[in-house]
């Protein structure tokens, strides 16, 4: 993930500061509605790097098969995460 | 900034595709929230949460954008993707993030 968590919370407080300040929302526990938004943001932004673990855990599957046929680590990464975006239809 | 083209300094780390997505997931989260209640249409709020985002993200490529450039001014060349590179970087990037109240 390219930001921390810490900053990731503090785009969860900002967002919802902000919305109430506007009165697009209300809510009768702000530091509640903060963290399910703080919640919403960590689980898009690590998207990424679940799928860089899946990525991995199949390419040490397929480990020993790769060495035999003499296939480069990294283009098999790019090749099988393509694949993987594709799955998920995510957006990095 | 999609994989493919160069992030130059100054751009957001995000590209927008990913700032709608991410504005998309927090509206849905608010839906979702028994203490929340909408003023606003949910496709408002959307485009509201997307705009605050955008404006968080710009703040944020200022402090990276300040962190580099303190790293530029060292009497000496530093090169990025230097181990000592990133230890500075880390190290000025967290001075400015602090002022936020982080």
């Amino acid at each position: 993930m390219i930001f921390s968590k810490e900053y990731v919370g503090y785009l969860g407080k900002e967002v919802t500061k902000r919305l109430l300040a506007t009165q697009m929302i209300e809510t009768s526990n702000p530091a509640a509605t903060a963290e399910r938004v703080h919640a919403a943001l960590l689980d898009e932004m690590s998207l990424e790097d679940r799928i860089n673990d899946e990525v991995r855990n199949i390419l040490e599957v397929y480990g020993d098969e790769m060495r035999k046929t003499g296939a480069n680590y990294q283009e098999m990464f790019k090749k099988v995460k393509l694949e993987l975006v594709r799955k998920y239809k995510a957006v990095l | 900034m999609p994989p493919h083209e160069e992030r130059k300094p100054g751009d957001l780390r995000l590209s927008r595709d990913k700032i709608n997505v991410l504005a998309r997931g927090v509206a849905e989260a608010l839906k979702q929230a028994d203490e929340v209640e909408f003023v606003e249409d949910p496709v408002t709020i959307r485009q509201e949460v997307r705009k605050i985002l955008e404006d968080l993200l710009k703040e944020e490529a200022r402090i990276d954008m300040a962190a580099r450039n303190k790293i530029e001014s060292q009497k000496r060349t530093i090169a990025e993707g230097t181990q000592e590179w990133d230890i500075l970087y880390r190290k000025y990037y967290n001075e400015e993030v602090k002022k936020l109240g982080i």
